[in-house]
């Protein structure tokens, strides 16, 4: 008998995913490997935050 | 047979149409009008007399749900619904209007929607229909909320004491976790500690605010040149560095100041020119009569001295605040940006030119 392939959440991959990215710029940035400064870092923070948020609509409404 | 008569039109909370307990989508219905100009409107009458908290509470006691009897609700219930209310009005009158009431509750009010916000964001659903179960999910957001505070508060201070590469590997394996989660279901709750974390770290790294170097205020005063460090830091708070004692003979004087976050002030004699530079990561810089500031901002003010006058080159560093360079302690800006475009009235008399 075959087994019905999971569907995973698509909040949580997506948020899960943009915190990944975010984390690994973040972890660069204190590393010194980038040298981000606020024109830089903050819409990096506003698009991973509002990624988050769109995910969390779009999974509410789905 | 004519078919029977609908009945009276009944105001009732909505079981779909809401955010918090569904009295605006409840009056949207009734009114059929779009429950978000309700909204808009309840919340005017928050900010503007407190009005509309107490209605809306009011409505969120006593108003059935959609479908639901009058007879469920418990005469307990309406009892102590009629009680809260009274309290609200009688708080009113006796803090003198609501007008009054409005500001005082404000907070409430915001802090009532952020956490039944959170709590919603957290597990995915919305609060439950009655007012018992809005309140515990009031409750729990609050908690929730709380918990993020005191998450954000310490991963600035961490990030800041050099703990920041931790900090961004928390935010990786939550992140990771999430994905892991995606699969077996059940964790979307982690978004928020993982948010609460890379938020402050972002803000420290942005501003390259470095806590290292203590807290609080400190003064030091050098009363010989062989006493003058080139270096002096603080993590976060003041600290004045009076070098008015010191007879600087002539040549370079470097001196590096660094603060995490807080206010640094130098005093240097009048004999002495100053010639400096700055990294501001939120903030700004004064020396003498010549200033200014902002975000991702540097500060260059390289000047030579006249005849033999000793220079002395600041080298800043702020994350977040102000470097003052001065003669007088009198009338020093300190912390405050009221007046950020006052101008101190001191001039780098020992200089000659802009280079």
């Amino acid at each position: 008998m075959r087994r019905r392939p999971v569907r995973p959440d698509p909040f949580s991959l997506t948020a899960g995913l943009v915190l990944v990215a975010f984390g690994t710029v973040l972890l660069l940035d204190r590393l010194g490997e980038l040298d981000l400064r606020f024109h830089v870092m903050a819409p990096i923070a506003f698009a991973a935050v509002g990624a988050i948020l769109l995910a969390s609509g779009l999974s509410r409404r789905g | 047979m004519p078919p029977p008569s609908p009945g009276p039109k009944r105001f009732e909370r909505s079981s779909t149409d809401r955010i918090i307990g569904g009295v605006c989508g409840g009056l949207g219905r009734y009114f059929n009008i779009d429950s978000t100009l309700v909204r808009i409107a309840f919340v005017a009458l928050a900010l503007a007399g407190g009005a509309g908290f107490v209605v809306y509470v009011a409505a969120l006691l006593l108003v059935p749900v959609d479908g639901e009897a009058p007879a469920e609700r418990s005469t307990r219930d309406r009892t102590i619904a009629a009680g809260l209310i009274i309290a609200l009005a009688v708080a009113g009158i006796a803090l003198g209007s609501f007008g009054f009431v409005g500001f005082a509750l404000l907070p409430f009010w915001l802090v009532l929607v952020v956490a039944v916000s959170i709590w919603t964001f957290a597990s995915g659903r919305r609060p439950g229909e009655s007012p018992r179960a809005v309140m515990i999910r009031v409750l729990q957001g609050f908690g929730l909320m709380i918990a993020c505070v005191a998450l954000a508060v310490a991963s600035f201070f961490a990030s800041g004491l050099g703990g920041g590469v931790v900090v961004a590997g928390l935010v990786i394996a939550a992140g990771a976790g999430l994905v892991a989660a995606a699969f077996v279901g059940g964790a979307r709750w982690l978004v928020l500690p993982a948010l609460a974390i890379a938020v402050p770290l972002a803000f420290v790294s942005a501003a390259g605010i470095d806590l290292d170097g203590g807290f609080g205020q400190r003064n030091e005063r050098p009363g010989t040149v062989a006493e003058l460090r080139d270096s002096y830091r603080i993590g976060m708070g003041e600290i004045v560095l009076d070098l008015r004692d010191l007879k600087l003979p002539a040549g370079d004087h470097p001196l590096s100041v660094n603060v995490g976050a807080g206010h640094a002030l130098v005093l240097v004699p009048e004999n002495v020119c100053v010639a400096s530079k700055a990294s501001v990561g939120m903030g700004g810089v004064e020396v003498f009569d010549r200033n200014g500031g902002g975000i991702d901002w540097n500060w260059n003010d390289n000047r030579r001295p006249t005849g033999r006058a000793p220079r002395l080159v600041v080298d800043g560093k702020i994350g977040m605040g102000l470097l003052e360079v001065r003669h007088r302690e009198d009338g020093h800006r300190g912390p405050r940006w009221e007046d950020r475009n006052r101008n101190s009235g001191e001039r780098n008399s020992a200089c000659a030119t802009s280079a």
